[in-house]
């Protein structure tokens, strides 16, 4: 039987019961986030509740999470995105996490507490990773704050 | 019977068909024409109207004139397609020069139009090898358009165009006699209808009069709602054979419920929609399951489409959907022909935008439309369609289907889901008189279900996925900073070459083509700074980011350089529709704007994520959810 869009549960720090998702490089991540130490709680954004405007329409990112690292709060947003979405200049997906770094550097600007951080990881990368920071290294788009502490020791 | 003149015959048929990739339904309809005008004997041009139609009276058809002959193929079979192939056929054949091709919506002469371009996949005269460049006539080149007795000569055109209110169509310029006088003169006219039925229809009686006066040898017409055609019909591929052989359309599952006594109109409007939305789900999920294997697979969002009583209602049901149901304001189209302004320019508009929901970027998800926009329009990603309240019964809901049976990769690709249109018959008529009913309409037994399946929501457990309430277990807090974004502004000063993109596209929803079946279909002229001043406005009033005091200035520049390049003047009285023209440069400074960075500041008033227990669906099989520690791989 197909995983697809099946909610999962059993997890450790998800806001709800259970999370649906629908590919691998997904439930891959949200195993990663589950198990860092630094992650206090994430939720799946399905159904949507966090979305950003941009100029190619709403981004809608997978996963909205908060670290806390010597006692710095930190807010996150994890998008995970197929790479034949993500190839090419000027597309969508592109389009969208430019938005996103705008978003976040603006609240980043304003001094805002807590400041928010965003990554984009490809698919494969985030399959291919075995812990949260190892697959945020590998972000193809990120904004961080310079302060704040990334995904467990690094 | 000339040798000679069979070979020709015999020639262009086999060129036609070694190209044009015909479907058996369009084959046989061609066949049987290339039969009937070899059997004529005679070249069309060289007979008179009056041999045609005796000559067709004695092979059994109707002895009218002009002579008619009707070709009824179900929507989603390749009419306009069939209607190419004939009319290179009869070119090529040397039968007949002159062509016009009537459509009676500026949504159908637009998409005409764009495949009478060599380089569209659906090149409406087959292939360029058959025809060598035909001079075509939109209603935008009426003014420019010389007929030339020495090529193919087709003119694309509405009924209202040649009912003779039009100037350009009925009285002579400067440089020829007038359009209708050529076309009435020349011993070759042939006239192709599309959408058919709206001309047979006894009620416009203008349209079939003007037809008449300009003495077609033949008038063929095209159409999946035959209308007064004893006696005329050439070839017939019904709904009914077409679904039961379930090769060109979508499968057709009717979900019979009728509804409690106990529960409000509105209370079952939306339990209704609901279930079309959950169906609109399965079917998403199913699509993208499918493109992961097979990454050709249009890329399409499955859109549910609700059929409202009127205009409040209809209107109604999309607040109630942004407001109870999350959807964005562009996710909803409620499409109807608007409460001010001219009914027939607000369907054309409401159509116009009904027809592009298939295009890539779409992002609406729920059409409603009042039932006068039944037809008219055709996309290929409407999957569930709901009509509501008293049009909630079985005949209405075969109606209604047809809107939803093209095939959005021209034929079924084997998943059950993403091959089936489901319609959603939720009124008062129970399960067995449904059933009846479409025994009448479709026949017994096996035959009559491979036409259209028909489901009892309650009695058959054909649900794959049940709702489960999932709840929040770590109540947390998550304030969101205000943050705005303020779009980029490009330069509103446009190159010509984009000016150009306006343009074209002004044609094609050009100059108040109003909506059939109005006998005063004249258009009106207006005065060309009002139209400027009209369309600039509409444009700012639309375009929200737009500053009136700052913007008004640069758009009016652009609005009336496009009229400008369409050959309009200061001091002219021209008929083109502003609102459309509106549309078409709102289009062209929103993809400006969109190209252009936007700046993001933020703002004082965060706003909370709230979280609640929230409504999942679960695969019935499963007797609980799966624990994330269950699973080795992901599939």
């Amino acid at each position: 039987m197909s995983l697809f869009r099946v909610p999962i549960t059993n997890w450790k720090k998800s806001v709800y019961k259970a999370a649906l998702f629908e590919s691998a490089p997904e439930f891959q991540a949200a195993l990663l986030l589950d198990g860092d130490v630094s992650v206090r709680w994430w939720f799946r954004n399905d159904p949507v509740q966090f979305r950003i405007s941009t100029p190619a329409g709403h981004f809608e990112p997978d996963f909205v999470y908060e670290v806390k690292s010597k006692d710095l709060v930190t807010m996150r947003i994890l998008e995970v995105k197929g790479e034949h979405l993500w190839n090419g200049p000027g597309s969508v997906a592109r389009i969208k996490a430019a938005g996103a770094i705008s978003w976040a550097a603006a609240i980043a600007a304003a001094k805002i507490d807590p400041l928010w951080e965003f990554h984009e990881v490809l698919g494969q990368d985030a399959e291919n990773s075995t812990t949260l920071g190892g697959m945020l290294d590998k972000a193809v788009e990120r904004f961080e704050t310079k302060s704040a502490v990334l995904g467990g020791k690094n | 019977m000339s040798a000679l003149r069979d070979h020709s015959l015999a020639a262009a048929c086999d060129a036609i068909v070694s190209k044009a990739n015909l479907r058996r339904p369009q084959l046989e309809a061609f066949e049987k024409f290339h039969q009937l005008v070899r059997s004529f004997g005679r070249d069309i041009h060289a007979l008179t109207q009056q041999d045609i139609a005796h000559l067709l009276a004695d092979r059994g058809y109707s002895a009218d004139t002009p002579p008619e002959l009707i070709f009824e193929l179900a929507t989603g079979v390749g009419k306009t397609r069939l209607m190419g192939a004939l009319l290179v056929y009869l070119a090529r054949s040397r039968q007949a020069r002159n062509f016009l091709i009537l459509a009676p919506r500026v949504a159908i002469l637009d998409k005409l139009k764009r495949e009478c371009d060599p380089s569209s996949s659906k090149y409406l005269f087959v292939d360029r090898s058959l025809l060598s460049s035909p001079n075509i006539c939109f209603r935008s080149d009426l003014l420019s358009f010389e007929p030339d007795p020495t090529k193919v000569n087709v003119l694309v055109l509405s009924p209202q165009t040649i009912t003779g209110e039009d100037r350009r169509f009925a009285f002579s310029g400067d440089f020829g006699p007038a359009l209708r006088d050529y076309l009435t003169g020349v011993e070759d006219l042939i006239v192709l209808s599309d959408e058919a039925h709206h001309i047979g229809n006894g009620g416009i009686g203008a349209w079939r009069e003007a037809v008449s006066r300009l003495r077609p040898k033949l008038y063929l017409g095209f159409t999946a709602t035959p209308k007064n055609a004893e006696r005329k019909t050439i070839y017939s591929y019904g709904l009914n054979e077409c679904l039961k052989e379930g090769r060109y359309t979508k499968a057709v599952k009717l979900w019979v419920e009728p509804k409690p006594g106990d529960l409000t109109d509105d209370d079952w409007d939306h339990q209704t929609i609901d279930f079309g939305l959950r169906r609109i789900e399965a079917k998403r999920a199913a699509i993208s399951e499918l493109r992961i294997a097979r990454p050709e697979f249009p890329d399409v969002e499955p859109v549910l489409l609700v059929a409202a009583r009127d205009i409040t209602h209809a209107d109604a049901i999309g607040l109630w959907l942004e407001k109870y149901r999350g959807l964005a304001r562009d996710e909803i189209l409620v499409a109807h022909s608007g409460k001010k302004g001219s009914a027939a320019s607000g369907t054309e508009r409401a159509i116009g935008r009904l027809v592009s929901i298939d295009r890539p970027g779409n992002r609406v998800k729920v059409v409603v439309n009042v039932f006068q926009l039944s037809e008219g329009w055709d996309v290929t990603n409407v999957w569930v369609i709901a009509p509501l309240r008293s049009l909630a019964t079985f005949t209405n809901a075969i109606q209604t289907m047809g809107r939803g049976l093209r095939l959005p990769a021209g034929r079924r690709i084997g998943d059950d889901e993403v091959d089936t249109l489901d319609v959603l018959c939720f009124g008062k008529e129970d399960f067995g008189t449904i059933v009846q009913a479409a025994i009448k309409q479709f026949g017994t037994g096996a035959e009559g279900s491979a036409s259209v399946a028909i489901v009892d929501r309650e009695a058959h457990q054909i649900r794959t996925s049940k709702p489960v309430t999932i709840d929040v277990v770590r109540p947390v807090s998550v304030s969101v900073p205000e943050v705005v974004r303020v779009p980029g502004e490009p330069e509103l000063d446009f190159a010509p070459q984009l000016t150009r993109g306006i343009s074209s596209y002004i044609e094609v929803y050009d100059i108040g083509s109003e909506e059939f079946g109005m006998e005063d279909a004249a258009a009106v002229r207006r005065d060309f700074d009002a139209v400027v001043g009209s369309a600039t406005s509409q444009v700012l009033d639309g375009l929200r980011f737009l500053d009136p005091l700052r913007h008004a200035g640069p758009v009016r520049k652009i609005v009336r350089q496009v009229l400008e390049d369409l050959g309009g003047a200061p001091g002219m009285e021209i008929s083109t529709d502003a609102a459309k023209l509106a549309l078409g440069v709102m289009e062209a400074i929103r993809t400006r704007f969109r190209a252009t960075p936007s700046a993001y500041v933020a703002g004082q008033q965060p706003h909370r994520i709230e979280f609640a227990a929230k409504e999942m669906m679960m695969p019935v099989d499963l007797a609980e959810l799966p624990s994330k520690d269950s699973i080795d791989k992901w599939k």
